[in-house]
């Protein structure tokens, strides 16, 4: 064998780290592909009725239409506009949608923002997916002074210049921010172990910025509740391929219930991999990519016993209502980030704007924040930073658990459960 | 710790296995296969693909059988390539590249759950790590059987020897290239199904098992099967017990190290013996 084979080997096993490195870059957060990337365009959206009707007032989409969460928000927010504008519209004018692909990408959303501000003259934006997006679109908005709903960009930095700047008061957040993500796991943590009697917990989190604000609530909270942290892992965002190391040091450290936190598609891998070695710990899970009945199919049936966290669940007439026409409009609601929030955000838009009697981004933003509204997610209230009160009475998130058949039962909060949940039969 | 210590003898029999398949077509067709993590990829893609129609073994069988035959008629490209090495990596690099576009573009960049050929456990250890253990030393020792005990093994060795001397006696060195290439791309195949259900899989995963591979092969002596399957349960306890008690992050830069250390103390391996052809 020549030495320019022995060089070459060598070259392309560089190469090749470099590029699994390069090329595990973490993607968006994702439940599964569903197309190509599309270049950013704005697409008008034909109104389902005549296109004579003169009187329009536009709203516009920005966020990543190609993944599927962007696609699920656009198909709520398309269907709510098709009811109001079947309904007679809002102020007797009838709605049209513009959108932008923004890519979750910062630049783009800069220019997609401009785009619809000042071309299309749109009077409210929806989407928003991306922190980094959020935090970009805050000084544009500012200047347009457009009402803007985001379906996710939780990072609490955006909720603190909110809070601090008046001239923010334009953005909305129809999710939960960073801070009450902690306790959508902690919660029902907290509950299970008293229920338990269990006193050792451990923590696997996305190394991600996302989850500074995160761990940070989480450890406070279970500190408060005399939960003692016995393990804490971190994961590669959208790289890691095995949890068997990670499941293996938690068990040994006497992990009871282990807390996660990922949002890049590798909690796949460890809902397979607990499932695959049992080991004798509750897991309870916040995975954005698993919010939904899809994750069964994705996992291979590897879900039982597993608790998850999801936005939103409830069985109320409204939810189901909700959930009935988008199967009719679209195809069976089987993913919940972010459906409902962005369904609500429009009529919530309606309803301030209606209070407002106008269209004007000052009166439509301070209706919002003083009225609220109560939509099938349930009562949307403003915090002084635009994220939505969490709790009883306002928005809730549930824990669900998977049984064995391949059902989900609601297992928190217990106004809500359907059941007590069910420990792991390998954990006795 | 006795399921990490388990995974990791899994780990390493698959990572053993696809290195001896890597070096078999080495040692005796002497083709530096690059795009043979690629084909592992497309393998475990396939086989994902199947078991969506089909029950698992099935898949498994025909996932096999698909990959071998496009392995073994393969060789029709990469006698070719035997004429210059320079040609052979950028060729075989550029089908590496042509694959992981395909997936990409079939499957998109999102890892993927692919299903266990068996469910369940035996105590704490999984069915399918015992059932990847299992898979494997089947298929290196009836491998040993073929090299040690047939016609067609001692044919093998001869024409690693010497292809053109094993031609003068009579050998038809061509069958036995096309033969040793179905044998690789059996190791490359089993390999993959046996180790994608205890990993994810993404169309990079092919850099992956190729670094793998090339780590094995050199950390065990270019070219040497025997050295291939011990360097695979050094690489895999070393991947396996630094992610558990270093960190999982580590991991990734275990194969690049053992690679560095053994260049430094040992440029031709563990097992290596200068100019060794072994079949």
């Amino acid at each position: 064998m020549s030495r320019v084979v022995y060089i070459g080997i060598i070259i392309i096993l560089i190469l090749a780290v470099v590029a699994s490195f390069l090329a595990f870059q973490s993607p968006p957060p994702v439940a599964t592909p569903t197309g190509t990337q599309t270049p950013p365009a704005t697409t008008p959206t034909i109104s389902p009725t005549p296109a004579a009707t003169p009187q329009v007032v536009k709203v516009g989409f920005l966020g990543p239409v190609t993944t599927t969460y962007g696609t699920i928000a656009l198909n709520s927010i398309r269907l709510a506009v098709e009811e109001i504008n079947n309904a007679g519209g809002v102020l007797g004018r009838r709605i049209e949608i513009v959108v932008f692909d923004d890519q979750n990408r910062p630049d783009l959303a800069v220019t997609g923002f401009r785009k619809l501000v000042e071309e299309d003259k749109v009077v409210a934006v929806f989407g928003v997916h991306s922190s980094a997006v959020g935090l970009a679109l805050l000084p544009l908005i500012k200047e347009a002074k457009v009402p803007v709903f985001a379906m996710g960009a939780v990072a609490d930095a955006i909720d603190v210049q909110v809070a601090m700047n008046e001239s923010l008061k334009y953005w909305f957040r129809f999710n939960v921010n960073a801070s009450m993500h902690a306790l959508m796991v902690t919660e029902p943590a907290k509950y299970i172990a008293q229920k338990s009697g269990f006193t050792k917990v451990g923590l696997l989190y996305d190394q991600h910025a996302w989850t500074e604000a995160v761990v940070k609530r989480a450890k406070e909270e279970l500190a408060k509740a005399g939960l003692q942290i016995v393990y804490e892992g971190t994961i590669d965002p959208g790289k890691t391929t095995s949890f068997v190391p990670m499941l293996s040091k938690a068990r040994d450290a006497g992990v009871q219930i282990l807390l996660v936190w990922t949002a890049y598609g590798d909690g796949k891998v460890l809902q397979r991999d607990y499932y695959s070695m049992k080991p004798p710990f509750v897991l309870i899970q916040f995975d954005v990519v698993g919010m939904g009945t899809l994750q069964w199919d994705v996992t291979g049936g590897s879900l039982p016993y597993q608790i998850f966290a999801w936005y939103f669940f409830a069985k109320t007439p409204e939810a189901q209502k909700f959930s009935k026409a988008y199967e009719e409009r679209y195809e069976p609601l089987r993913y919940f980030y972010p459906p409902y929030f962005m369904y609500d955000a429009v009529y919530a838009w309606k309803s301030a704007v209606e209070k407002a009697g106008t269209f004007s981004g000052d009166a439509v933003a301070d209706a919002l924040y003083k009225y609220g509204y109560s939509g099938v997610s349930g009562y949307w209230k403003f915090t002084a930073g635009h994220s939505p009160l969490f709790g009883p009475g306002y928005i809730t998130t549930v824990a669900v658990q998977w049984t064995e058949k391949g059902d989900v039962k609601i297992v928190w909060p217990p106004n809500l459960a359907e059941g007590d949940v069910s420990l792991p039969p390998w954990m006795k | 710790m006795i399921d990490i210590i388990f995974y990791s003898i899994a780990i390493g029999t698959a990572y053993a296995l696809m290195s001896s398949g890597f070096n078999l077509l080495l040692g005796v067709g002497r083709v530096v296969n690059l795009a043979y993590g690629a084909f592992m990829a497309l393998t475990a893609y396939v086989y994902s693909s199947l078991s969506a129609y089909a029950p698992p073994a099935l898949a498994a069988i025909g996932a096999i059988a698909l990959m071998c035959a496009i392995g073994t008629f393969g060789w029709s490209l990469l006698r070719v390539l035997r004429k210059d090495e320079m040609l052979m990596i950028v060729v075989t690099l550029a089908v590496a590249l042509f694959i992981e576009g395909g997936l990409l573009y079939a499957y998109g960049p999102y890892q993927r759950v692919v299903p266990p050929l068996v469910s369940g456990a035996v105590w704490i250890i999984p069915l399918q790590w015992i059932a990847a253990v299992a898979t494997g030393v089947a298929v290196i020792t009836l491998y040993h059987i073929i090299v040690s005990h047939t016609r067609i093994g001692k044919a093998m060795i001869a024409t690693a020897e010497n292809p053109e001397l094993a031609l003068m006696l009579g050998i038809q060195v061509d069958r036995i290239l096309y033969f040793t290439s179905f044998l690789s791309s059996l190791f490359a195949t089993t390999a993959a199904i046996m180790i994608s259900p205890m990993l994810t899989v993404t169309p990079h995963i092919a850099w992956l098992f190729l670094t793998a591979v090339l780590a094995v092969s050199i950390l065990g002596g270019i070219g040497n099967v025997i050295g291939s399957i011990a360097a695979g349960y050094i690489l895999s306890f070393a991947e396996t017990f630094s992610a558990y008690y270093v960190d999982p992050h580590v991991k990734a830069f275990i194969p690049v190290m053992l690679v560095i250390l053994i260049l430094v103390f040992r440029p031709r391996g563990l097992f290596g013996k200068q100019e060794e052809r072994w079949a």
